[in-house]
């Protein structure tokens, strides 16, 4: 188990009213309550970044499951959600159809 | 074929018929990637593992070297650069649904394919029925992300 350390942050007053509702609704203390925000926010942000950079052709979609800790088929359903299509071409397709007669 | 191919085709319920039909190889980083599966219990990762186990599923080394090249210069997981690695080497062709690996498979002048060109074209061999196609099209479409005119393309392949 990782040593825990001590982190002073500021929060504004919004941010301090999210940690106390998701204590509150997850019926967890307010420590457990940022942590498990902080991660989830952490892995969603990775997941952004990483899906913006294939929606640009600069990576691939292992390399997103792989920065995000996601599975593969986890983020090819994420890259769905995202609107991110195929790029396969009609002439792409037919060629590749030409190839398998 | 890359993982996301293989995972496509196991979705869309095709994928032991397009191993039983055409010389499909993946190598051990696909089948790893895909297997991660397993600890979130999605069926066609244990589909796979059934069908390695079976010995339906080739499997084939990679070219270390050449893979690390690959994820260096297209940002690729070894999963990708891998099958693109086996098919340089081995001057086959590509199955891949990932941008990247397509974009890597074209600058290599590989020969491309992907989930779908497999899907019509076991129909069209007539080892795959209508219902069967037309519920694997569907599935495609939602993950595969195909577009729309890729889509009718398909199913006006099938008439």
């Amino acid at each position: 188990m990782t040593q825990a350390k001590f982190l002073g942050v500021r929060l504004s007053e919004n941010i301090v009213a999210m940690v106390e509702q998701t204590a509150k609704e997850e019926m967890i203390n307010k420590t457990e309550a940022l942590k498990e925000l902080i991660v989830i926010g952490r892995k969603q942000l990775l997941l952004t970044k990483y899906l913006n950079l294939y929606r640009e052709g600069k990576c691939s979609l292992d390399k997103v499951a792989e920065a995000t800790g996601l599975t593969l088929s986890e983020v090819m359903d994420e890259a769905a959600k995202a609107g991110i299509k195929h790029d396969l071409t009609v002439e792409e397709y037919q060629e590749g159809l030409a190839l398998l007669k | 074929m890359d993982a996301c191919t293989l995972i496509l085709l196991a979705k869309a319920s095709v994928l032991e018929t397009a191993l039983e039909n055409y010389n499909i190889a993946v190598t051990k980083y696909v089948y790893d990637e895909v297997m991660e599966g397993k600890s979130k219990m999605f069926q066609d990762a244990f589909l796979v593992d059934k069908l390695q186990k079976e010995n339906k599923l080739k499997q084939v080394d990679s070219d270390r070297k050449m893979v690390e090249k690959l994820v260096q210069d297209f940002n690729m997981g070894k999963g990708e650069a891998s099958t693109i690695a086996v098919a340089i080497k081995e001057k086959s062709m590509v199955a891949t649904d990932d941008k990247q690996g397509r974009k890597a498979a074209k600058i290599n002048n590989l020969a491309l394919l992907s989930s779908i060109q497999v899907t019509i074209s076991l129909y069209k061999k007539k080892r795959i029925s209508r219902e069967k196609v037309i519920q694997a099209i569907k599935i495609l479409e939602e993950k595969g992300r195909f577009e729309k005119n890729i889509i009718e393309k398909a199913l006006e392949g099938i008439k």
